[in-house]
């Protein structure tokens, strides 16, 4: 069984508990005959970086000069990693490359993780990737948390699983670092990889607030950091959670890939399976007890002389310390000061400081033993100085070896961590001395602090630790302790927990007893830890190593396959070993006399390919060399330059001063002239406003213009038209007057003619009535006369009742033109039927009745003819000149009457008989061409008459040119 | 005249690979018309042949052997359930041209002539006769190279070569079979042929190609389908350290070869060349067989370098 242990160093360098159990652990597998290859990081001078190099031990641990030959061996490979390299991606990423080669190089056949700090979650896909079951080891909170001490700067521990707590104390590390001048110093030279956490009292009051703020309060805008500040510490940390959470991702990826995980605590375990969602089991570590318990233990006089007891024997009844606490219980051995110590690792989060704070003042009653060291130069210089300057003794590094014999020269043993403390191994050496301890209260020290007792269920056969029934101090509940507990940080309490143990002989009595009769996982020896390991190697190399040979390949090929898997499976130094003894062989077997080394020196001789690639790297370095140099010469001409530059820059400073302060001017100018464009604009804006309302206005009004030159067009166009009209007009209304001087001379003068005629006529008829009425009442005179005459004269009665004794004929009145009636007297022709029996005594009357009834009716036809003619001079005079020439004949036109019966007959011809020679008052001349001749003469320069325009009074004014005479 | 061959073809059970030789060769028996043998060895060890060849070709006849054993020990079975005195042993991955068959045979009346190879083209590249690489010592090591190009085209007959390509060799049946076949030391493949025909060069015989017979050689459809590369690789430089092992004749030759043998073995031991490590591990493993080989060869006439001389021409 071939094993690859990564650890996280070795003594010299590293003497941590946990890289002494990597080392006893694989001293252990050794003695267990199982092949070992530490691999662990280590700075190595000298070499290039990431440079490997591998040294057996035997598996006592002694180097190559002092190992016994014929004990099995281990070996440790270092790989070159300076202290000072921080840790970084691109670190992890190289250190990993170099463990891959390691992995090829030894070809173990399980890697066993020890830890994981600075190769990251690649190391077990590299791993993974060449087949090898892998195991992995929790002792911290790394598979959890960067910081695996889960711990912020100021020493304050936060809650597994809080990463923003834990983003919040990386970026506060980062703060500290780039911390310069005073701020600086004070945290001491020399931080390195190993600068997690700084003691407040080594920074100022100020960095100290500022560095407390951040840790623990939330970013929000207080004074000096507004808004955007606190915006911007936000961001900050969230791109830090972010990329803790991309950490964590990753090691659950990679651990999940793992095949085994453990834990050195129950509650590690548990806490993370919850953490890293993938099961871990606790295994508690062992410690090398029989060396410890080995140790002779001084017994202490009054004097403080130590005197050698008898051998010790590992039996416990006679074990030194019995003999000793049965002769020791004398005034002398009482008033000695308790021997309290501190091991390992002095770094902050073990709490060394809160330990020397705890024991000031207490000389006498406490004696304080510091053991042990840490690259941490400025801590432990810092402690070193305060527990020299109290009293404390300050013994400094050790090594395993000197180990019992420091526990043996203790009384307890203190672990005041202020971190998460997991399983330290101090605390097993410690038990296995036989120690009480006084430790921090954490979850998993409790667990091996408070252990059940034997017979209690609690616990159960995994508890870390048990207690025979009746040994031991009560602890809480059905624990048994084996120490105190305090809580962590916590000097004061830690003192008193000191006192007491001091001061109380029957509990550091129990204390003691229940330490001596422990049993269980807290007394696991290495070997039989050693032993579970192998037995889970075994398990998990069973199946790989059956999935190694191919077995896809032909049967006759098999062997073949089969005898590459075993060569492949070998360590390259055994391979090599098997070839450089199968080269010997051949040798002899080719019948050569030249020895191996003769061939081998003939062979370095001849050149190789590793002295060509080389030959090729050194060029290849000769020319970065060069180029280098080019670079560094190029770098000091822009030094140069860069100086020559400044000289310039610092004349354009000045320069630009005196135009900044020109320019200052030239501001000032331009606000001025600025203010003056804001009015401007103002006032350009207004008038751009009022220009556009003008314009407006402008188009508006030449769409006026337009508008009233098209109106004033159409104007001048009916102007023209009226102007066409107008002289058209006026020549017809100089024809029309012509025409109405004619008929003024016919018409109006025959009108006033007719119109005295009428006068005359009505005069003559209002006579003519009269004198019918007379004549009437004459006749009825002479009726009556004749009545008298006859009835003198003996006439028929008959004859003279006929006489009409009233006038037969009733003034009518005829209806004219317009509805007006004008009184005509209507003398409907006599119908007496006795005009024909007696005509001869009335016929002459009757004769000229007839007869000037006659000549009136022809009167009034004449009279209605001519009020006819007056109605349509008139109207057509209307009709000519009521719109135009108005005045006063048309307003005389107007006003003639339409006295004149319309129904009367019209005689076609006018020529009434003796109408123009009878005399009877009336004297109507006749028309020139009789009716029809004044109709024509009229008609003749008369327009023809229209019926009404419907049209208005403008579109009146244009006529059809055809309608023009 | 002709004379009738036995066909032997040993074959893994790539059926595909294997009908298309068997189509090229049922064409040249027929043309030939002297009723060759056709003889596929099944070293499958599932006898998975018979039953698909029995219909399609019933003129084969399928020789299964009961167990994996690889192509010698194929070859070697082939060898001996052949009828005829000629042995034409071809891989599966190689057809044959017309006329290649009748220009074998007619080499082989040559009694000198142990071992005759037709011009084999890879993939058929006029420009790449598999037949013509040779062998060569350099820098203390054997080294097989190809032949590029064009052959001359004066060539005559036969043309000597170092070694027959095991993928197309015809021989006397009785001489294969004295010899004992190929070494077993080279199993399971690679440089077999080589062995077999510096042997022969050795023991004062002739390998000679024949640039009238032309086959070509497909190769990847054995090797490369069966076998992993690195597997592949590992057995080929083991081969080729074997085969030398074997033949090193002057103490000079074996201090040359030694001396580089140690340069490399250093070199890649501080490089970390781990590959050849284990090359070279695998074939220092088999020394006992080298001891073996080296001393069947006492009645070798040459050495080395005096064989691949005359190989040369």
């Amino acid at each position: 069984m071939r094993v690859a242990l990564v650890a996280r160093g070795t003594a010299p360098d590293r003497r941590s508990g946990f890289d002494v159990h990597s080392l006893g652990l694989a001293r252990a597998l050794a003695r267990a005959g199982v092949e070992v290859e530490v691999f662990a990081a280590r700075a190595l001078a000298g070499l290039a970086p990431l440079a490997q190099r591998r040294e057996e031990r035997d598996s006592e641990g002694r180097d190559p000069q002092e190992r016994d030959p014929k004990r099995r061996t281990f070996a440790v490979t270092f790989v070159n990693v300076p202290d000072t390299e921080p840790a970084s991606p691109e670190s992890e990423r190289r250190l990993v490359e170099a463990f891959g080669a390691f992995l090829d190089r030894e070809r173990p056949q399980v890697v066993h993780f020890e830890h994981l700090v600075g190769f990251g979650p690649g190391a077990v896909d590299e791993a993974r990737r060449r087949g090898l079951p892998t195991v992995f080891v929790a002792h911290d909170w790394w598979a959890a948390h960067d910081s695996r001490h889960a711990v912020l700067p100021d020493l304050t521990a936060f809650e597994p699983g809080d990463l923003e707590r834990e983003a919040r104390g990386a970026l506060a590390l980062r703060w500290l670092a780039g911390l310069s001048g005073s701020e600086r110093a004070r945290l001491g030279p020399g931080l390195g990889a190993a600068f997690q956490s700084v003691l407040l009292e080594q920074l100022s009051a100020a960095t100290g607030a500022r560095l407390e703020a951040f840790l623990h309060v939330p970013p929000t805008p207080t004074a000096g950091r507004g808004a955007r500040g606190a915006r911007a510490e936000g961001s900050a940390l969230e791109q830090e959670v972010e990329r803790l959470r991309a950490r964590q991702a990753a090691k659950r990826a990679a651990l999940g890939q793992v095949d085994a995980r453990f834990a050195t605590s129950r509650h590690l375990a548990r806490r993370l399976s919850t953490l890293v969602g993938r099961a871990f089991s606790f295994r508690a570590p062992g410690v090398d007890r029989d060396t410890i318990r080995a140790a002779e233990r001084p017994v202490r006089t009054l004097e403080g002389t130590l005197e050698d007891t008898a051998e010790v024997t590992a039996d416990l009844g006679t074990d030194s310390r019995d003999r000793q606490d049965r002769s020791s219980q004398t005034k002398a051995q009482q008033a000695t000061p308790l021997r309290v110590g501190f091991l390992g690792s002095i770094t902050k989060e073990r709490g060394l400081h809160v330990l020397l704070a705890a024991c000031d003042g207490l000389a006498g009653k406490v004696e304080l033993h510091i053991h042990g060291d840490s690259s941490d130069r400025a801590y432990v210089s810092r402690m070193r100085h305060r527990a020299e300057t109290m009293g404390a003794i300050w013994h400094g590094a050790y090594t395993q070896d000197e180990l019992p014999r420091r526990l043996a020269e203790l009384d307890a043993v203190c672990l005041p961590s202020v971190w998460p403390d997991n399983a330290p191994l101090v605390l097993r050496e410690a038990y296995a001395a036989g120690l009480p301890v006084v430790v921090s209260d954490t979850e998993a020290l409790r667990e091996s602090v408070l252990v059940a007792r034997d017979g209690d269920e609690a616990g159960g056969p995994d508890a870390p630790g048990r207690v025979a029934q009746g040994q031991g101090v009560e602890g809480a509940g059905t624990a048994t302790a084996l120490g105190l507990l305090v809580p962590p940080g916590d000097s004061g309490a830690l003192r008193a927990a000191l006192v007491r143990l001091a001061d109380d002989e029957t509990l550091r009595a129990s204390l003691v007893a229940a330490v001596r009769h422990l049993e269980g996982p807290l007394t696991k020896r290495l070997g039989q830890e050693a032993g579970e390991w192998l037995a889970t190697y075994a398990q998990l190399v069973g199946a790989v190593e059956r999935r190694r040979v191919p077995t896809d390949v032909p049967a006759h090929l098999a062997g073949l396959a089969r005898q590459v898997a075993a060569l492949e499976a070998l360590p390259t130094r055994t391979l090599f070993q098997e070839v450089t003894r199968g080269l010997e062989r051949l040798g002899a077997a080719v019948g050569l006399d030249a020895s191996p080394h003769e061939l081998m020196a003939l062979a370095v001789g001849r050149g190789s390919r590793t002295r060509d690639e080389r030959g090729a790297d050194a060029r290849a370095i000769e020319w970065l060399r060069s180029s280098v140099r080019e670079l560094g010469e190029a770098r000091t001409n822009l030094e140069a330059r860069s100086r020559w530059r400044e000289e310039e820059l610092r004349g354009l400073a000045d320069r630009i001063g005196w135009q900044e302060q020109r320019l200052a001017e030239r501001e000032l100018e331009l606000q001025t002239l600025r203010a003056e464009r804001d009015d401007h604009g103002s006032v350009r804006e207004v008038l751009e406003d009022e220009r556009h309302t003008l314009r407006e206005e402008i188009a508006r009004r030449e769409a006026e213009q337009l508008r009233l030159g098209e109106q004033v067009e159409e104007a001048r166009n009916a102007l023209r038209s009226l102007t066409d009209e107008r002289d058209w007009l006026r020549d017809t209304l100089d024809r029309g007057n012509e025409e109405l001087r004619w008929l003024r001379e016919h018409v109006a003068g025959d009108i006033e003619d007719a119109l005295t005629d009428r006068e005359a006529i009505e005069m003559h008829f209002e006579r003519l009535c009269r004198e019918h009425e007379t004549l009437t009442q004459h006749e009825v005179w002479l009726r009556r006369q004749v009545v008298e005459l006859f009835e003198g004269l003996g006439a028929p009665a008959g004859a003279v009742q006929r006489a009409p004794t009233q006038p037969t004929g009733a003034v009518q009145r005829a209806p004219t033109q317009g509805g007006a009636t004008s009184p005509t007297p209507v003398f409907a022709p006599r119908d007496d039927p006795h005009a024909a029996d007696d005509p001869t005594m009335l016929r002459p009357f009757d004769r000229a009745l007839e007869e000037g009834r006659a000549r009136f009716a022809r009167l009034v036809s004449e009279l209605a003819w001519r009020r006819g003619e007056m109605d349509a001079a008139r109207i057509a005079a209307t009709n000519l000149f009521t719109r135009f020439a108005g005045g006063e004949l048309a307003t005389r036109a107007r006003s003639w009457p339409a006295v004149f019966d319309v129904e009367m007959p019209r005689p076609a011809q006018f020529e009434l008989p003796g109408s123009a020679e009878e005399n009877t008052g009336v004297v109507l001349p006749a028309p020139r061409g009789g009716v029809q001749g004044l109709r024509d003469g009229v008609g003749a320069g008369l327009p023809q008459q229209r019926a009404p325009s419907p049209v208005g009074p403008r579109e009146a004014l244009v006529r059809p040119t055809e309608e023009r005479p | 005249m002709t004379r009738p061959v036995s066909i032997v073809i040993p074959s893994l059970g790539d059926l595909h690979q294997l009908e298309r030789a068997l189509t090229a060769l049922r064409a040249e028996v027929q043309a030939r018309g002297v009723e060759d043998q056709l003889l596929v060895v099944d070293d499958t060890g599932t006898d998975v042949l018979r039953s698909a060849l029995d219909v399609p070709w019933p003129e084969v006849r399928v020789h299964a052997r009961k167990e994996n054993g690889g192509f010698a020990a194929a070859a070697f079975d082939g060898a001996q359930a052949a009828d005829y005195r000629l042995m034409l042993l071809l891989q599966p991955d190689v057809v044959v041209r017309p006329g290649a068959i009748t220009a074998l045979v007619e080499a082989l009346v040559d009694g000198s002539v142990f071992a005759a190879a037709p011009r084999i083209l890879e993939h058929g590249d006029e420009d790449r006769p598999v037949s013509r690489r040779v062998l060569a010592i350099e820098d203390g090591r054997l080294g097989v190279h190809d032949t590029r190009g064009p052959m001359p085209a004066d060539e005559g007959q036969t043309v000597p070569i170092a070694f027959a390509p095991s993928c197309a060799l015809l021989v006397r049946r009785e001489e294969f079979l004295a010899a004992g076949g190929f070494d077993e030391l080279f199993a399971p493949l690679y440089f077999e042929d080589v062995d077999f025909g510096l042997t022969a060069w050795r023991r004062g015989r002739r390998i000679v190609e024949v640039p009238a017979a032309v086959v070509e050689h497909h190769a990847g459809g054995t090797v490369s389908t069966h076998v992993p590369d690195a597997l592949a690789r590992a057995a080929y430089e083991r081969n080729r350290l074997l085969v030398q092992w074997k033949h090193l004749g002057s103490k000079r030759e074996a201090h040359d070869h030694l001396v580089s043998l140690w340069r490399d073995a250093l070199d890649a031991g501080l490089a970390g060349r781990r590959d050849e490590l284990v090359h070279l591990a695998l074939a220092l493993g088999e020394l006992d067989g080298v001891d073996a080989a080296r001393a069947s060869l006492v009645d070798a006439r040459i050495n080395l370098g005096t064989a691949l001389a005359r190989a040369r021409g």
